[in-house]
């Protein structure tokens, strides 16, 4: 009882903490913005579409390469995509998304040529000699 | 009352004109009294208006014969008891009344709880039903303690008319009594932490789930008009007139709404109470202060 009457007044006294746009409060640590990705790191492998449970990034294979796609706006900002990037391309924003008024304002892709693989030479071994 | 005093108290003070903006204003101060306990802004002071507005022009479910009937006219039905409610609060107490309608007012004051009830059971569905229920024990619960407190404030002013209990003698047994009617008003507003009728976690609002557009609007215009009754019966018993009519007017709105900020600032403080606990908790109050409450009566009766 006395616990939330003070809180009460500790409310009341400190006011409120809405701030009117476009104020916005400050940023954690840590924090998840938009993801962002290196396209000359991403080797294609589609392994963040897979994951990515609501469908906010889509990987399109074509003859020369492939276009990863993000869509923002379907996003959950879980950071599984990021987590289970094998060569580290994706990453996440430390700002907030923009405020956006038409649906699909903040959608992003890019086109990436496929990587030659490059020639793998195999060493081949000195022979050696019997005695 | 003469009838020119009737239809000016009924239509202009403190009836339509009057009590619908009245009633927006309450309900803002209650949203904003609570916003402010919780560290939010709250809504502008046009916002309830806006609600109403905005709420007209929404389309109604259709429902066909006597249950489209009947869910149309109970919000109807209780924007009209409670402006003639309204109309019998004496403000201004030399402005006339008649014999008995204190048992008027209080008729006309619970009957908006009645149609609520029979609002959830016309609706059919299972939360309005559940709501209508729950509406129904609060009711009979908080009623005993309500009704017992308003007899022995009649009683030990030995009238059971407003104007004359409004006059300047009030006792130690009325402010008992108001004190026991300040108890019953979140039951009867379904105000936290006796929200369990309308709570709109569990059971979508209850009795109104079902409602929208215009009348869901009127709905919402019966609670602040509920507001606007209940604390202005509770100030109208319990201030001293100056004698200035402006004054009185004054110190009236005043209370009324220092009232509203109290109680919303209770229901901002508390939690829903289970239907059982707030049962309890007013046949455990009823039972021991209808006993006390007519005990007075029968003591200080004049």
């Amino acid at each position: 009882m006395k616990s939330i009457v003070q809180l009460l007044i500790q409310n009341v006294r400190e006011g409120s903490i809405t701030l009117p746009y476009p104020e916005r409060p400050a940023i954690q640590s840590h924090y998840r913005g938009m993801v962002q990705n290196a396209p000359e790191e991403c080797t294609g492998c589609g392994l963040c579409a897979y994951v990515c449970t609501s469908s906010a990034i889509t990987v399109q294979r074509a003859a020369d390469g492939f276009r990863w796609s993000y869509d923002p706006g379907q996003c959950t900002f879980c950071a599984r995509c990021v987590q289970r990037c094998p060569k580290k391309s994706l990453s996440m924003e430390d700002t907030r998304p923009p405020v956006y008024q038409h649906l699909g304002a903040l959608k992003q892709s890019h086109d990436v040529k496929k990587k030659k693989k490059p020639a793998v030479v195999a060493p081949i071994p000195q022979a050696v000699e019997a005695n | 009352m003469q009838i020119t005093t009737a239809i000016l108290r009924l239509l202009v003070f403190p009836g339509l004109f009057f009590a619908v903006p009245a009633a927006w204003f309450f309900l803002y101060v209650e949203r904003k009294t609570i916003a402010r306990m919780q560290q939010r802004i709250g809504p502008p002071v046009l916002q309830p208006f806006y609600d109403f507005v905005k709420l007209l022009g929404k389309e109604s479910p259709r429902y066909h014969g006597i249950q489209g009937l009947l869910m149309k006219a109970w919000p109807a039905l209780s924007v009209s008891v409670l402006l003639a409610a309204l109309a019998l609060i004496p403000v201004f107490p030399a402005k006339g009344g008649f014999s008995g309608d204190l048992i008027l007012l209080i008729t006309l004051l619970e009957l908006p709880s009645i149609f609520y009830m029979l609002a959830g059971f016309t609706s059919r569905s299972v939360y309005g039903k559940v709501g209508s229920m729950r509406e129904a024990s609060l009711s009979l619960s908080s009623n005993l303690l309500f009704l017992t407190a308003v007899m022995m404030i009649a009683v030990t002013a030995d009238t059971f008319q407003l104007s004359e209990l409004a006059a300047p003698s009030a006792s130690a047994a009325r402010w008992l009594g108001l004190a026991a009617i300040i108890l019953c008003i979140p039951a009867k507003l379904r105000l936290n932490p006796f929200s369990t009728s309308s709570a709109e976690q569990e059971i979508y609002s209850g009795p109104l789930t079902e409602y929208s557009g215009a009348d869901l609007a009127l709905w919402e215009l019966a609670h602040g008009l509920e507001w606007l009754a209940l604390s202005g019966f509770v100030v109208s018993l319990s201030f001293p007139r100056t004698g200035f009519r402006l004054a009185d007017a004054g110190i009236f709105a005043f209370l009324c709404i220092a009232m509203v900020v109290v109680l919303a600032t209770i229901a901002a403080a508390t939690a829903r109470l289970t239907i059982d606990r707030s049962v309890r908790f007013y046949w455990r109050w009823s039972v021991a202060l209808a006993v006390v409450f007519l005990m007075s009566a029968v003591l200080f009766r004049r």
